[in-house]
């Protein structure tokens, strides 16, 4: 009777301390989904730094320098699309922008990052400065449709 | 005795009632303060751009997305709103209005049928603006397409018919008649710039903060303050270089006209998105005095 008091206390024991243990885990791992889109939308907007400062003429236009750029925003937007599961939102404890309107509209969200990867696949393909503008107008477009509605203000 | 404390009391809510009765009366302009305008319908849709009414009264799904046939929702911290058909529909829109009304409505916060406005209708802001140019906004709605709208809802929030009323007291403490000053010692384009940010461009009612009262607290004038929607803050418009957010008017201008599509990342979030689309059909001498405003105050 007694060891298996013992045997009980211990499982008790051994439940709480996974179920703190996950619960730690969860909240790490949210943490780390957090971090980790918020660098890739930063290597996203690296590369829109490159490709404005060519739209303003204040850096000479290089196709190849374009498509390079276009490419890290699209493996970035595509890399930040799952790293937003549920629970990682502006109320979740943890200091970011995104609103709670990503997991109420979820076709929305998706639809419009969609959209931006498309744009920057063609920002890709611009092989001249007459085509710069209008691929910007596009790309642009694209990460303004998805802050509008999905992006908090700041804090 | 107690008769007595009865008959006083009833006597305070009588007299308190009718005060406040009094006081939060509709105060209507009257028609003697409408000009001799040639209506400039240009000028109309300026001031229809620079006001981005069709941010709130915005097309339910399914309707024609560029008419402001209202009806979606606006939603604010004491309840939701419907903003209600501006088109020039007779029986749903405001095709039967009179330009005194429309004058009314817009500058003093008055229905024709002689009631209060709630201020989540701008005009607080409106009430700054020249007659003519509300005129010739009124101009440019008759101008666009009617569009007939079935719903009537106005609003959601509690005991509406009370606050409305309510709203005249409001008024007397946070509705600023005054029109735009010009400012001689100023270049007309910073004047044209603060025209249109105080009166049509309405950018006070989310950046500028509020007092105890709800009414604007000009003395932090443009200073940001809490998200009107209830959550973030609204960023202040102040030493926009000393904080290196933009490098010179130019940039600023920019910033107005393409926002994000040339980089400028925060010009969408909090409903700025809106705001900057409509600016960005301004004329480019408007978005550059709006520019040149804000870039001067320290």
């Amino acid at each position: 009777m007694r060891k298996i008091t013992k045997t009980t206390k211990a499982l008790i024991l051994f439940g709480a301390a996974m179920i703190a243990t996950a619960g730690v885990v969860q909240a790490d791992g949210h943490l780390g989904k957090i971090k980790e889109r918020q660098e890739a939308m930063k290597a996203v907007g690296g590369g829109i730094k490159i490709i404005v400062e060519t739209a303003k003429g204040k850096r000479a236009f290089d196709a190849a320098v374009i498509k390079s750029a276009a490419l890290t925003i699209k493996t970035n937007l595509e890399k930040a699309g799952p790293l937003f599961p549920e629970g990682t939102g502006e109320d979740s404890g943890i200091e970011n922008r995104a609103k709670p309107e990503i997991w109420l509209d979820e076709e929305g969200f998706a639809a419009a990052l969609k959209t931006a990867i498309a744009a920057a696949d063609n920002m890709a393909g611009v092989a001249k400065m007459a085509d710069l503008m209008p691929a910007l107008g596009q790309l642009g477009g694209g990460c303004k449709g998805c802050h509008e509605k999905f992006r908090a203000p700041k804090k | 005795m107690k008769r007595k404390t009865v008959v006083l009391f009833a006597g305070l809510v009588v007299v308190g009632t009718a005060v406040g009765l009094f006081l939060s009366r509709p105060r209507p302009l009257e028609a003697n303060v409408l000009p001799q305008h040639n209506v400039d319908l240009a000028n109309g849709k300026v001031m229809y751009d620079a006001g981005g009414c069709i941010s709130c009264h915005k097309p339910i799904k399914g309707a024609d997305a560029l008419l402001p046939s209202g009806g979606s929702q606006l939603k604010t911290p004491v309840g939701v709103f419907y903003p209600p058909n501006i088109t020039s529909d007779k029986a749903t829109g405001i095709g039967g209005w009179s330009d005194l009304q429309f004058v009314n409505a817009m500058q003093r916060g008055i229905s024709p049928d002689g009631r209060h406005y709630f201020p989540a209708f701008p005009y607080t802001s409106y009430a700054h603006m020249k007659t003519s140019d509300v005129l010739d906004l009124k101009a440019y709605l008759m101008s666009l397409k009617a569009v007939e709208t079935s719903s009537n809802k106005t609003t959601s929030i509690f005991a509406a018919p009370m606050l409305r009323r309510g709203m005249g007291l409001w008024k007397r403490f946070s509705l600023d008649t005054r029109v735009f000053k010009f400012d001689r010692s100023k270049p007309k384009s910073w004047n044209r710039g603060a025209y249109l940010v105080s009166g049509a461009g309405h950018c006070n009612e989310c950046h500028t903060p509020r007092n105890i009262v709800m009414g604007l607290d000009f003395s932090r004038h443009l200073a940001g303050g809490p998200h009107p929607e209830g959550k973030g803050k609204v960023p202040s418009l102040r030493g926009l270089k000393k904080r290196k957010r933009f490098t010179d008017v130019a940039d600023l201008n920019s910033a107005l006209r393409f926002g994000e599509i040339m980089g400028y990342e925060d010009m969408s979030s909090g409903g700025m998105g809106d705001v900057q689309t409509n600016l960005s059909k301004l004329p480019e001498a408007d978005t550059k005095a709006i520019a040149e405003f804000l870039f001067s105050l320290q």
